[in-house]
């Protein structure tokens, strides 16, 4: 059979940034594993309606108290979750790790994440450890409005902030996409996560201010990294069956054709090869 | 009613059809697109609780799939469209016959075409390379759009389906399942003509079409658009489908069974097997528990074989249905 389900005791509910909310999990049995990029399967067994595993990001591990937070994706039909309902103490059956690790070469350095509030919750594991591992991290942050703007406190006090609100509420005026210029350059390897019209605006921008693509010849000349690509899409995934046979989550493009529950959520968009994982 | 029964005792193995019988040692089948198209299925499912495990469509040459997102949650059910996406025949019989071969229970190929020449050489393609394949039948997904019909579906019309499935009738020995939904233009007028074409079950287990807008109202929520509906919103129509064509064809029914009590109402509606889909997502351990559900139902009414729960809500009269 697949991956087992484990239990899970809900610890906490609280919310990732306005409207968004979290679970607080203990979840001994995996929190070993789980690294940035990972998410979860998450069903209540106890709720009514249609039993369908959900797919909730990792968004933090503290393996000092044992604890995972994984965030609740807006539903479609503009829905609550039913397990943003849950009070602490509940039992969630849970399905994990679903997809891969992020890949970030060791010798990139200087790292540009882009997201919006729909894709925060996806970065915000890598952007912490990434920090904490001593690289530097620019974070830049795509929202409608400074209402939607995720708390500066959830992220690490290295990361370097920049916000872009469309109606100009906090921050720059506009879009994410205006403030990439002057990162292209310096950053060695740059993440975009968020809506589609994000990540085709990053890849349009990167594209149009691309430099020689070093991160790529500096991996070939070490032998490292060879298959990263120096711009990665992570693109989210609502449910579906978690293992890779359904179809429901495959990503294609010009190169690649990821299922997301299984090598993704990371996509390889510019410079590198296509990651030898995402064949199928 | 006779006396009560052991479970134990009661038979789990159904005949299906007529001229082209499909025996399954349990009425359990796994909808086609759930678990894949063969190799993977064996890890998720036990299948050695499940009568017919049914392939993801195939199609002649591979087909792509849309963008995303390609499957969302709604008010209970998803919506999704995956389009049809497979590798074409060849790679799929080249990776996942093996697994075919080897599956505790009867399989089926799913086919999808859009035309009937394709059918025909799809169906040709399976048999040519029969030492390879164990099918044990096909089956003619009619949910799957047809070109004649500007890209509608081949339920949508009763005189290109029955062209479909004479085409297929004429290509293969092999026991013919059409599977149809309650989207279908007339599901009784649907089976009535499969049987008289030559198919050998209905499987009234297809998903209806759905729209959902996206959040902001600018497009749909799924990148394709329209899609199909899947879960517990469709369950009631799918039992008024299968009380409608009850008495053309033997009837899988399925269509959002979440739970052995899922089951017996399709049982109790007139299907003599029943199909599983996404709930295998969440509970692996489901056909386990439907076939001791059945079971148990069948012991306490004193029936010895799980078929005999066909109809039982029906109380041995054709209810009246409208079209």
């Amino acid at each position: 059979m697949g991956a087992s389900p484990v239990s899970a005791r809900l610890l906490a509910v609280g919310e990732l940034a306005p409207g968004r909310s979290a679970l607080l999990l203990r979840l001994p049995e995996l929190i070993a594993g789980l690294r940035p990029g990972h998410a979860l399967h998450l069903l209540h067994a106890e709720a009514g309606g249609y039993r369908l595993r959900r797919v909730a990001p990792v968004t933090q591990v503290d393996l000092i108290a044992g604890s995972v937070q994984v965030a609740l994706q807006p539903r479609a039909d503009g829905g609550r979750d039913s397990l943003a309902e849950l009070t602490p103490g509940a039992q969630l059956s849970v399905v994990g790790p679903i997809g891969q690790p992020i890949e970030v070469p060791t010798d990139a350095l200087q790292i540009l994440v882009v997201t919006d509030s729909e894709g925060f919750a996806w970065v915000r594991f890598l952007v912490t450890a990434l920090a904490t591992a001593g690289r530097s991290v620019v974070l830049l942050i795509e929202a409608h409005t400074a209402a939607e703007v995720p708390s500066a406190s959830l992220l690490p006090e290295s990361v370097e902030i920049l916000v872009a609100t469309k109606d100009g509420s906090l921050g720059h005026q506009g879009g994410a996409v205006d403030l990439i210029a002057q990162y292209a350059e310096w950053a060695d390897q740059v993440i975009a996560s968020g809506e589609s019209e994000l990540l085709s605006a990053v890849t349009r921008a990167l594209r149009a201010s691309r430099k020689p693509d070093r991160i790529s010849a500096t991996a070939k000349r070490r032998g490292q990294g060879a298959g990263v690509a120096r711009l990665q899409l992570l693109v989210a995934h609502e449910v579906g069956c978690g293992s890779g046979v359904c179809g429901g989550c495959t990503y294609r493009n010009a190169t690649v054709n990821v299922r997301l529950c299984r090598e993704g959520p990371a996509v390889p968009a510019l410079g590198g090869a296509a990651s030898k994982r995402g064949a199928r | 009613m006779g006396e009560r029964l052991a479970p134990g005792s009661v038979s789990s193995a159904v005949s299906l059809g007529g001229a082209h019988p499909l025996r399954l040692e349990r009425p359990i089948v796994t909808a086609s697109g759930t678990l894949g198209f063969g190799a993977e299925a064996s890890e998720l499912v036990d299948l050695r609780d499940v009568g017919l495990f049914v392939t993801r469509g195939v199609s002649l040459a591979a087909r792509g799939g849309p963008g995303l997102p390609r499957v969302v949650e709604v008010p209970g059910g998803l919506l999704h469209a995956i389009g049809r996406e497979n590798p074409g025949v060849d790679e799929v019989i080249d990776r996942h016959a093996s697994a075919w071969r080897a599956a505790p229970c009867a399989v089926a190929v799913s086919l999808v075409a859009t035309e009937t020449k394709s059918l025909e050489r799809l169906i040709a393609r399976f048999e040519s390379r029969a030492d390879q394949v164990r099918a044990d039948a096909y089956e003619l997904d009619l949910t799957v759009p047809c070109d004649a019909l500007n890209g509608a579906r081949w339920e949508r019309s009763l005189e290109e389906a029955t062209r479909f499935i004479h085409a297929a009738r004429a290509s293969t020995e092999l026991p013919l399942i059409v599977k149809v939904s309650p989207d279908a233009v007339s599901v009784r007028a649907l089976g009535e003509a499969a049987a008289d074409a030559g198919a050998d079950l209905l499987s009234v287990s297809g998903s209806p079409i759905g729209f959902l807008p996206n959040r902001s109202r600018t497009g749909g929520a799924l990148a394709e658009g329209l899609g199909e509906l899947s879960g517990p919103l469709i369950r009631p129509r799918a039992l008024a489908a299968i009380v409608e064509a009850r008495g053309t064809l033997p009837i899988i029914g399925g269509g959002g069974i979440g739970s052995p009590a899922d089951a017996l109402d399709y049982f109790a509606a007139g299907a003599f097997a029943v199909s599983l889909g996404s709930a295998l997502w969440a509970d692996p351990a489901l056909p386990r528990a439907v076939l001791e559900s059945a079971r148990r139902s069948a012991a306490a009414r004193g029936l010895s074989q799980i078929g005999e729960l066909a109809g039982l809500a029906l109380g041995g009269a054709e209810l009246r249905v409208r079209g």
